[in-house]
């Protein structure tokens, strides 16, 4: 199992962002992607969770199924990546006239889980807030709504931005908490974030600023 | 298929609880219903030639209204970009939330119609068939106007531009919808041509119409 992403230029409107970056994730690899506001780490994720095209460059994912199976399924093109991510944007992803509860039992029937909501529930603290619509929910607590789709249904890839944003010390150790155990299981992690998270992390990519001269020369 | 029938009972259940979508379109629909014979005049013949196309007008403009939230509440909170990320294609999901859009704003209009037929003097005869035929006849336009929907999704003031895009595409579905109606009365028994080519301009739209859309969708996320 490996997440590639091979010489990708990436653009935003007609600035260009990323250039010709490299990097390849295996079994249990973490990575965290730092930089200055603007600087693309939200373009990079979103590219490899499948919303941007890259100007240049391929990401690719191969995804080896266990030894019983069988061995030759076509499982490693671009079309099937977004079948094994799961991805926390900035916008939570839920519905705010749904109540909590109906969030979660959508994304469960949805992604054709059956894991024990009862036990998500209780690990994102969300047992006194079941019946409530999410609307009514704070900040923090819409959050730590969205975030607990990642414990719904088990995906080998995850993609954070800013995955803490807005919750409390305690919430953010549920997070990290989370995505240890993830990588535990042997998933892969990326995220990007201002705020130190209680991961560690096995690569590092610290994005600047200082492509924007020799923009004009690709576009 | 399982995400296909949990995202169309999400959306039929949001429907129900958000309210908006079917009260305005209802409520506006009663609106125009009420004033256009006060425009008209109190000429009962007249009122009785025109309801058919009248009311085919007003059911066309009550379920425009309701077409710009189709994918916008999903887009703004984030689940429409998240639907992609699973096993059923986008098309698929695309399908789903216009099917629950004709099952919960097209269907309530199509039974409302006979009741507004009174208020245009519309012979009793023809609401069977004015009924059917919007029953028939609305499926297109849900799944064509789910095209607009998409196509406008980015944009700022999109509710507006989507009429003025998606409407003359819902001209085909009007014309044969008013010939079915006024044909089922005046020309005696000449109605089921027109009935048929309803059917098949639903079923065209419901075919090809999510191909657009996912497009359409997939730019815009």
């Amino acid at each position: 199992m490996a997440l590639k992403i091979e010489e990708i230029s990436l653009k935003r409107g007609n600035r260009l962002l990323i250039k010709d970056l490299n990097f390849s994730l295996k079994k249990g690899e973490s990575l965290l992607i730092t930089g200055p506001n603007g600087v693309g780490k939200t373009t990079l994720i979103r590219s490899i969770a499948g919303f941007i095209e890259p100007l240049t460059g391929k990401i690719t994912y191969h995804h080896q199924t266990q030894t019983n199976n069988q061995s030759h399924k076509p499982e490693d093109d671009d079309e099937n990546i977004r079948e094994h991510i799961h991805y926390i944007g900035h916008k939570n992803g839920i519905r705010t006239s749904l109540t909590v509860l109906e969030n979660l039992e959508f994304w469960q029937s949805f992604f054709g889980s059956v894991t024990d909501l009862k036990k998500i529930i209780k690990t994102y603290f969300l047992e006194s807030l079941i019946n409530i619509p999410a609307g009514y929910l704070s900040a923090g607590q819409k959050r730590r709504l969205g975030l607990a789709r990642l414990s719904i249904i088990e995906r080998p890839i995850w993609l954070l931005d800013e995955p803490t944003v807005s919750l409390d010390e305690m919430s953010a150790k549920i997070v990290a908490n989370a995505a240890n155990d993830h990588l535990k299981k042997g998933g892969i992690l990326v995220a990007a974030t201002h705020i130190p998270l209680e991961i560690p992390f096995t690569q590092h990519i610290q994005l600047s600023k200082n492509i924007e001269q020799d923009w004009e020369d690709i576009i | 298929m399982s995400a296909f029938f949990a995202l169309l009972k999400r959306d039929i259940l949001l429907s129900i609880r958000e309210g908006g979508t079917i009260g305005i379109a209802l409520g506006f629909n009663l609106i125009v219903v009420t004033i256009l014979p006060l425009g008209i005049g109190p000429d009962q013949n007249l009122l009785n030639q025109i309801a058919p196309g009248a009311l085919w007008v007003t059911l066309l403009l009550s379920l425009l209204l309701s077409l710009d939230r189709l994918f916008l509440t999903d887009y703004e909170e984030g689940t429409l970009e998240l639907m992609t990320h699973s096993e059923i294609p986008l098309e698929l999901i695309v399908v789903a939330k216009a099917l629950a859009h004709w099952l919960t704003v097209a269907v309530p209009l199509a039974i409302m119609a006979p009741v507004l037929g009174l208020l245009m003097n519309l012979s009793p005869s023809q609401f069977g068939i004015l009924t059917l035929s919007a029953l028939i006849g609305t499926p297109a336009l849900s799944f064509l106007g789910a095209i607009g929907a998409a196509l406008t999704l980015g944009l700022k003031r999109g509710g507006l531009l989507l009429p003025l895009l998606i409407l003359p595409f819902f001209i085909p579905t009007l014309i044969f919808g008013v010939s079915t109606t006024t044909g089922f009365l005046f020309t005696s028994g000449n109605y089921e041509s027109s009935l048929a080519l309803l059917a098949a301009i639903s079923i065209s739209a419901i075919v090809l119409a999510p191909f657009p859309t996912a497009w359409a969708l997939r730019f815009n996320l």
